[in-house]
């Protein structure tokens, strides 16, 4: 009983030394320290230590701390925006995963399609047009072929293009 | 000191200094100078690191000033924003494994502070007893060692301390009790 009573003591002994214990606590310690004498010693020797620590005097800073303070306040003030980015530890990073990135993009680019870049009809996407290459040759020379009309100079009825006596005389093609 | 600034609380300084007035952060700068060196120093134990340290607090929160809002006490922000570099730095110096030359040296007495204190404290401070309990706040651990600092050599609230480690009030009082009795159990040999 009385080791558990020294035990509760000891863990009151900041609150008694600050004085912010209740009245009843209070003077259930000092009934304590006034019959326990090793309680009783602890607590001198504890108050020894806290007028100690009490003694230690202040450190001063040197004189000319504020002005080298607002020195650096006003430097500090002076370093610009870009200066600060490249300044960053993630400056550097940033552009690594940006050259990253762009490498990543072409290699991309280069490997879906294929298309040599001065193809005059612009690169086409195999994963969009799913004609194979053979198909898609044959394709543009249709298309070229289509192009090739023979100049005429003068209003030509192509047969098989009127095929109504009803239907309107069309102008197909003509310079004139 | 301009004496109209005596009556301002540091809340109102800091307000002041929010809506441009940069003589409010210098009264600032005055008021807690001397307060953060001796908090930092107890971390570092360089007097230059820790001037060093406290510079850089400032300039936070001359860079910061708009962080601040009125929800806590200016004094319990300015000492988390000291408390956070000096463990920052800690753990800097830790990484790099280097040592202090209180470290290296066989004797602590030639690297002590030069004490700046006048009268008897100057003279207590410089005894065997004063050198003494600067190494056992020295050798408690992290968590007492800053509650000691905080509450028996700088002497701020329990509340304060609480906001500023943002631990319960409870585990302040607890702590404080436990680094004070394990500061006597060091130091009770200089009583006998």
């Amino acid at each position: 009983m009385q080791h558990n009573e020294c035990h509760f003591v000891c863990d009151q002994f900041t609150d008694y030394q600050d004085n912010t214990l209740t009245a009843e606590i209070k003077a259930r310690i000092e009934t304590h320290l006034s019959t326990c004498s090793a309680c009783n010693a602890l607590y001198g020797e504890l108050s020894a230590t806290l007028h100690q620590l009490h003694q230690i005097p202040a450190l001063q800073t040197s004189p000319n701390f504020t002005a080298e303070l607002m020195h650096r306040v006003t430097t500090a003030g002076d370093v610009g925006i870009w200066r600060k980015i490249t300044a960053s530890g993630y400056a550097r990073w940033t552009g690594y995963a940006v050259a990253a990135g762009l490498v990543l993009a072409l290699g991309l680019n280069m490997w879906f399609d294929p298309v040599p870049l001065n193809n005059p009809q612009g690169g086409r996407s195999f994963a969009t047009n799913p004609q194979t290459p053979a198909v898609q040759s044959a394709a543009f020379a249709d298309q070229e072929d289509s192009l090739q009309v023979p100049q005429i100079d003068s209003l030509q009825l192509s047969p098989g293009t009127i095929n109504s006596s009803a239907q309107p005389l069309q102008l197909v093609n003509g310079t004139k | 000191m301009n004496e109209k600034m005596v009556k301002v609380t540091d809340e109102q300084l800091i307000a002041q200094f929010q809506g441009g007035d940069d003589q409010a952060f210098v009264e600032l700068v005055d008021r807690y100078k001397d307060r953060l060196v001796n908090f930092v120093y107890r971390f570092l134990n360089d007097m230059t690191d820790a001037e060093d340290l406290v510079q850089e607090t400032f300039l936070k929160v001359y860079k910061n000033k708009h962080a601040y809002r009125e929800i806590a006490k200016f004094s319990t922000w300015i000492y988390t924003i000291a408390g956070n570099l000096a463990r920052s730095e800690l753990r800097k110096r830790k990484r790099r494994k280097t040592y202090t030359m209180s470290d290296l040296s066989f004797n602590d007495n030639e690297f002590l502070p030069v004490d700046t204190g006048k009268g008897t404290e100057g003279i207590v401070f410089n005894s065997y007893a004063g050198e003494e309990i600067m190494k056992a706040i020295k050798a408690l651990a992290e968590p007492f060692k800053t509650i000691v600092i905080l509450r028996d050599i700088q002497e701020l609230s329990y509340e304060d301390i609480s906001t500023i480690l943002d631990i319960p009030m409870g585990t302040v009082k607890s702590r404080v009790n436990r680094a004070r009795l394990k500061l006597q159990e060091t130091l009770s040999y200089l009583r006998e």
